[in-house]
């Protein structure tokens, strides 16, 4: 014969208790909602880099994602110009242009700002000089870089007519 | 007996909190895909641009441009304005020299240009020259210093107060090499390039006749 107090365990078994755990995945929920990045700069950050960190604050404006990795410098994440341990070949560094990077900026270029743009040489002496604002450049860069290859790809772009660059920097 | 039972008639239903943790665990995947751990920022920069006419570079008194050249023994700071006499620029240059084997004199570099910024509230431009050698991390960490400077009030909080913020790069071409002996024509050093306007608010002019300015031409021009 089952006894009274067999018969009340019975009843109160298997109660699981989520309250704790509700409460922890609310922390969380909260914690992701506050790192939660609705906007979309289509600008992705390339996984080999360790970018530099800076004070700096401003935001993101659209524009033309340029990495440059120990392994070369990838326009819009396709491999443009090879490099070895983040040098290019000396003779680009002598005429301080990338013959590739070059190509591959102008061909940017007129595709997508050079429509209602005016080159530099083309301008009058009673012309004013008016330079598409969008022809910006997105520069993420390893921090161990040395400026002379920063500088190379900077001065290939302005070759093509980029001379707005944004450096991609981890926020301090 | 009795008693139990009209305990159990009087305690008040439990919550069912199983639709609850089903939201969560469908909210946590979705905002663990778009959340960001660290926070990218961008500092904004230029390149000198070449154009074909002369600068209009507009008359401002109270306004200077500074040159900034980064060597691999220090810094280098000169000022240039279209409307300052050479001798009050001249008291603007200085070199900041960085110890043998040691880091740059950020800071010194800082309260230099901060004394600038106080005596030409109007000034923002920044012509920066930095060495083929140096460093990425180093450079971003000089134009933080010049662009400006945070100030910790006596309850912790941080006021920024901005320097420079307009930064354009150039570059130092290398001085060509020496002439023969017998004089030559043109010997001296000439542009490699024609004036050129920097990209920005301002745009500074005069820079080769700055007291103290680099002794090199630009590369695509001055600014």
């Amino acid at each position: 014969m089952i006894s009274l107090r067999t018969a009340r365990k019975k009843r109160r078994a298997a109660s699981l208790i989520l309250t704790p755990l509700l409460d922890m995945f609310t922390i969380i929920l909260i914690f992701l909602i506050i790192s939660f990045n609705t906007e979309d700069y289509g600008f992705t950050l390339n996984k080999t880099i360790k970018p530099p960190e800076s004070t700096a604050q401003s935001i993101f404006k659209r524009g033309v994602d340029v990495a440059i990795t120990r392994a070369g410098v990838d326009v819009e994440k396709v491999r443009v110009l090879p490099l070895a341990d983040g040098k290019a070949a000396p003779e680009a560094y002598e005429s301080r242009l990338a013959e590739p990077l070059v190509k591959r900026f102008s061909e940017i270029y007129q595709e997508r700002f050079a429509a209602d743009d005016v080159r530099p040489d083309e301008v009058g002496d009673d012309e004013e000089l008016e330079v598409e604002d969008d022809a910006i450049l997105i520069i993420q860069a390893d921090k161990d870089l040395d400026y002379r290859t920063i500088h190379l790809v900077m001065n290939s772009a302005r070759e093509a007519g980029f001379f707005k660059y944004r450096l991609a920097v981890i926020r301090k | 007996m009795f008693d139990t039972w009209r305990h159990k008639r009087t305690e008040p239903p439990e919550p069912n909190l199983i639709p609850v943790m089903n939201l969560m665990m469908t909210l946590i995947p979705f905002l663990l895909l778009g959340a960001s751990f660290f926070h990218l920022a961008v500092i904004p920069t230029s390149t000198s641009q070449l154009t074909a006419h002369d600068s209009d570079v507009p008359k401002t008194p109270r306004q200077v441009s500074v040159s900034l050249v980064i060597n691999a023994d220090g810094f280098n700071v000169t000022a240039a304005s279209t409307s300052l006499d050479p001798e009050e620029l001249a008291t603007m240059a200085t070199v900041i020299p960085r110890p043998a084997g040691g880091a740059y004199d950020i800071a010194a570099l800082q309260r230099h240009l901060a004394g600038i910024k106080h005596a030409y509230p109007a000034s923002n431009t920044i012509l920066v020259f930095p060495n083929d050698d140096l460093d990425y991390q180093q450079l971003v960490d000089i134009l933080d210093a010049t662009r400006e400077e945070i100030i910790r009030g006596d309850n912790g909080a941080k006021t920024r107060r901005p320097l420079f913020p307009v930064s354009v790069f150039n570059r130092l071409v290398p001085p060509p090499p020496e002439p023969e002996p017998e004089p030559a024509e043109g010997a001296d050093l000439e542009l490699d390039g024609g004036t050129v306007a920097p990209d920005g608010a301002e745009a500074p002019a005069g820079e080769g006749e700055s007291a103290g300015d680099a002794a090199a031409p630009l590369e695509g021009g001055t600014p």
